[in-house]
């Protein structure tokens, strides 16, 4: 096993609303090692976005982190001051968004906003700020970087503002960088780019990266190891190639025969049946178990304790074990 | 590779340079500045010259605006009484506008309690008639440019906070803050770089507002004898001054009237085009 970088333990983020508490992520574990890519998978609503959030302790409200802890170099994040973990965020642990075009402010120029994280976390000013800048726009591969520096982000393509707001995410040469749907509002050529992108900057930068996305065929080409999550809870973890080549779970099963092959149409797709539990109606046993084809009658009872395979695959199931 | 950078300033710009009207009051709002920073060069006596044996005279080449009741010269009186109006003008919404900001984004940015607090005190604020509690304040304080600023800058920035509250409640969840808090910034970088810089539009036709309604209210308050003092000239106690001779000589009022009204209005018709400017749904 790899030296881990990131250690999730027992986290829990609970939504205080009015009829009663949701718990939207409960208690999962997941680390992520040095110069590792980890994937985080699930439908929307499943909680994964909130987990990623959690790491950087920025949960909107009214949720909250309800327990657990997030070991970050074997230190918990959970339990620093705010203020030292303003200045983990961007500096050591970063964040990119989904969205390109909303989290570039528009007043700024790109210059700008990458320069705000120099100025906060190197401490560069001036020229040495705008050269460093300029170094790391070249290195998420924008050609033109001194058009790009003074360019505000309405004047740039999607593709272009996901590289601006990637450099924003390593220009301080974090240890982790956590892309939330990084690829998911770009069309299907900048897509593998993107991805292209980031595993040429983990090379270079011995980054770790936690990729948080609803799309197999993203996992497929840039992962190491891979979770599965459903409805707050953990489904089934593992290395790639026995998540996708041994699949134990009958989540993680439906979620791979959604997926769209290339090739001459033989049936129509297959699609999970139902959806996901909403708050507050989360069903009893194994959650999972009123969409499961192979249900019985212990998953409405119990909820699944974690079966281990070979490896470090594990799933939680009662197919296969208590 | 485009040639023109389209900030948000040449796009406004653009827009009111279309607006006759706006561009009219941007203009007399201009010539009014520049003639009360020159009101020493170009005032042809002192305003405080008092000439018993010229009272009252009509307007004529010596005396472009006529001569008031002690026979000082109503045009040298009215450019002072311009620097006066302006500064008070500029002043009080300088004062409200810093207060309107700080409060109202606060209000806006951290909700709750604090929130709660600051509208709370708004809402009293609002409650009680402002020319009434402005009275007040100077019966206590004791009329002069300085306390008159003052208060109507303390009083005047009630709707500036609601606006930038109301804005700061919208953009607050904007992606680009949650990645500005991301990347480190403090709230304190969040609250006056990323999001002030968003809602300053509303905030200075807000302001090119405010300015005419403290010229307004400075010469209402002179005319009642409880701003500037005599013998210090301002439109207000000009006009004040000349109702008593209203009769006899039309030009001791009708003057500083036309300055009160032509500037309130010029700076209206500007703050008019620009909030017709600064409006994202206006698309030629």
């Amino acid at each position: 096993m790899r030296e881990k970088l990131l250690n999730i333990n027992e986290l829990a983020v609970h939504f205080k609303l009015e009829e009663g508490i949701f718990k939207a992520v409960d208690g999962i574990n997941i680390s992520v090692g040095k110069k590792e890519t980890v994937c985080l998978v699930g439908e929307s609503g499943s909680g994964k976005t909130l987990t990623a959030l959690a790491v950087m302790r920025l949960i909107p409200k009214p949720g909250f982190i309800a327990g657990g802890e997030v070991l970050f170099l074997g230190q918990d994040l959970l339990k620093v001051q705010e203020e030292q973990m303003r200045e983990i965020r961007g500096a050591r642990v970063s964040m990119v968004f989904q969205e390109p075009f909303t989290c570039l402010n528009p007043v700024y120029t790109v210059g700008d906003q990458i320069g705000e994280s120099v100025d906060l976390h190197i401490g560069l000013k001036g020229l040495q700020k705008k050269t460093r800048v300029l170094e790391v726009l070249q290195l998420v591969g924008i050609s033109d970087a001194t058009r790009v520096y003074g360019a505000y982000p309405h004047e740039l393509s999607g593709g272009m503002r996901q590289r601006v707001m990637i450099a924003m995410g390593i220009v301080s040469e974090p240890d982790l960088l956590i892309a939330d749907e990084p690829t998911t509002a770009l069309d299907v050529t900048i897509q593998a780019q993107i991805l292209e992108l980031l595993a040429a900057l983990k090379e270079k930068l011995s980054l770790s990266i936690l990729l948080v996305t609803h799309d197999l065929g993203i996992v497929n080409e840039t992962g190491d190891r891979v979770y599965v999550m459903y409805s707050g809870r953990i489904m089934e973890s593992g290395p790639k190639k026995d998540i996708f080549s041994g699949t134990k779970h009958p989540y993680t099963e439906g979620l791979l025969k959604s997926v769209p092959d290339l090739g001459p149409v033989k049936n129509r797709l297959y699609t999970i049946p139902g959806s996901i539990p909403e708050p507050l109606k989360v069903p009893g046993g194994c959650r999972f178990h009123p969409r499961c084809p192979y249900v019985m009658d212990i998953c409405r009872e119990k909820e699944p304790a974690e079966t281990k395979f070979n490896g470090e695959h594990s799933a939680w199931c009662f197919r296969y074990g208590k | 590779m485009r040639k023109k950078n389209f900030s948000i300033g040449s796009v406004v710009w653009g827009r009111l340079k279309k607006n006759k009207l706006a561009l009219l009051g941007a203009w007399i709002v201009l010539l009014l500045s520049l003639l009360a920073l020159a009101a020493p060069l170009l005032a042809p006596c002192s305003p405080f010259e008092q000439d018993i044996g010229n009272r009252l005279l009509s307007p004529s080449s010596r005396h472009y605006c006529g001569t008031d009741e002690l026979g000082r010269d109503i045009f040298s009186r009215m450019l002072y009484g311009a620097r006066v109006s302006l500064s008070v003008g500029f002043i009080a919404v300088f004062i409200s506008t810093i207060i309107g900001i700080l409060l109202g984004a606060l209000a806006g940015y951290f909700g709750g309690g604090v929130d709660n607090l600051i509208m709370r005190f708004v809402d009293i604020m609002l409650s009680i008639p402002t020319l009434f509690f402005i009275l007040m304040l100077i019966v206590f304080l004791g009329p002069s440019i300085f306390n008159v600023m003052l208060i109507i800058g303390l009083t005047g920035w009630t709707d500036l906070a609601r606006l930038v509250r109301a804005e700061f409640l919208s953009l607050k969840n904007r992606e680009y803050v949650l990645s500005a808090r991301v990347a480190g910034a403090s709230n304190n970088r969040i609250i006056f770089h990323h999001i002030l810089r968003n809602a300053l539009s509303p905030v200075f036709v807000s302001v090119i507002f405010g300015v005419g309604g403290a010229i307004l209210l400075e010469s209402g308050l002179s005319f009642l004898g409880l701003g500037v003092q005599p013998p210090d000239a301002s439109w207000g106690n000009i006009l004040s001054s000349g109702k008593d001779y209203i009769e006899k000589a039309w030009w001791l009022t009708v003057f500083p009237g036309l300055a009160i009204f032509v500037t309130v209005m010029s700076y209206n018709l500007l703050g008019e085009g620009l909030r017709d400017a600064v409006d994202p749904r206006l698309v030629e």
